[in-house]
């Protein structure tokens, strides 16, 4: 839990930095994702954190309570299902990128469609935002394969 | 297995329920206004180290790139300092009350989903801020206050199609009513048919009350494509602030000038 907490703070420290400039990846989202494969598969200990760091983002950042809340819990549960689904075979590093990287996408693509007529204006935000947590994820899929690689795998 | 994956989406669907219910309720709710309030008061003191190397990366770049800009800068402002000085010697009556003040602030959110529309700034009532009072950038009229909290505000943008603020073309003095579109773009209205503006004309505020005072400069004319509604003409503005590089606001806490 306070790894969670350190995680939402960076995301928040960075946001406070280059706010106004672009919007940070959502750290805090690929965290969790990140914990599900090498830490805990249990559901509500990734979809409640999820839920409640999105919502203190938006009492902090979006003024629109809920909208990240309900964007992490939605991506969080589907890559929680999804990967408690596949055969332990299949959770492979490659997977891990997949469910990481659709899940940033959607939670970003619904703080996108948040945006009404601002939209085509704020296209560049968005794609930065999405380009942004590639090297991070690149970062998390070498740990995550280094663990799977390891004899204390959690599969 | 089957227990697992039903429990996992009964606690998906849970937490999507409870976050739309969050999204029903929350917009124009004073309790959420309130939690919005509180988060930011109370990460106030744990974001201060971020706003800090934000404060110095950005007098490193400009130190690094923006220091000629800024010897041309304080020429013209020599120049424009002395043309104003001169002016004030035959018009004393446009000096400047003493009771004047700026109060700067920062902006510390501007919600995606309000983009144009308004931010909210670092000051509030204990700073003297009241609702009402015009927002600056660069000199040129940016907003004005419209919600007043203890430590912050909220702003509403001249691109905030419900902040309607009475203008006057300096050139020609005609009065006209500028308003946003909610999309970036900033109209003046009501200026009658038979009045031909043109491209670079200034605009200023218009007496509406005492705490927006007269004169504060808004923007210039743009006469690419005028349109017709009703009899009158309606003109593209181009603000004088830049509503993309808001990073910061001059409030107008005392008078203006006259």
């Amino acid at each position: 839990m306070i790894s969670l907490a350190a995680v939402w703070y960076l995301q928040d420290l960075l946001q406070v930095m280059f706010s106004g400039r672009f919007l940070v990846p959502d750290l805090f989202f690929l965290f969790l994702v990140f914990r599900l494969a090498v830490v805990s598969r249990d559901v509500p200990a990734i979809v409640w954190p999820a839920f409640l760091g999105g919502l203190l983002w938006d009492f902090r950042w979006t003024a629109l309570p809920g909208l990240t809340a309900t964007a992490y819990a939605v991506a969080a549960a589907a890559c929680a299902l999804i990967w408690n689904h596949i055969p332990d075979s299949g959770r492979t590093p490659r997977l891990f990128w997949v469910l990481a990287l659709c899940g940033h996408l959607l939670t970003g693509f619904a703080r996108f469609m948040a945006w009404g007529d601002g939209r085509s204006a704020l296209f560049g935000v968005f794609a930065v935002q999405q380009v942004a947590a590639v090297p991070l994820l690149l970062i998390a899929v070498l740990v995550v394969s280094a663990r799977s690689a390891g004899p204390d795998v959690k599969r | 297995m089957l227990k697992r994956i039903t429990s996992a989406w009964l606690h998906g669907l849970a937490a999507t329920t409870v976050g739309l219910l969050f999204l029903a309720v929350s917009p124009g709710s004073p309790v959420a206004e309130k939690a919005v309030e509180y988060t930011a008061v109370i990460l106030d003191w744990p974001e201060r180290p971020a706003i800090l190397v934000r404060y110095l990366a950005a007098e490193g770049v400009f130190w690094v790139s923006g220091m000629r800009d800024l010897g041309e800068r304080l020429k013209e402002m020599e120049l424009e300092n002395v043309r104003l000085r001169s002016t004030l010697q035959a018009r004393p009556d446009l000096l400047v009350p003493d009771r004047s003040g700026l109060t700067a602030s920062r902006v510390d959110v501007r919600p995606p989903a309000f983009w144009w529309k308004e931010v909210r700034i670092d000051k509030g009532s204990s700073d003297g801020v009241q609702e009402g009072m015009p927002a600056l950038q660069d000199g040129f009229l940016a907003g004005r206050v419209s919600r007043v909290f203890s430590n912050h505000s909220w702003v509403e943008l001249l691109t905030s199609p419900t902040l309607l603020v009475p203008v006057v073309v300096d050139e020609t003095r005609d009065l006209g009513v500028l308003a946003g579109d909610g999309s970036g773009r900033v109209h003046v209205l009501y200026i009658p048919e038979e009045k031909e503006l043109r491209d670079g004309m200034s605009l200023s505020t218009a007496l509406a009350s005492d705490l927006l005072p007269p004169g504060l400069p808004v923007g210039a004319i743009s006469s690419t494509d005028p349109r017709t509604e009703g009899g009158f003409r309606v003109y593209r503005v181009i603000p004088g602030a830049d509503f993309s590089t808001m990073y910061s606001l001059f409030i107008l806490t005392g008078g203006g000038p006259r």
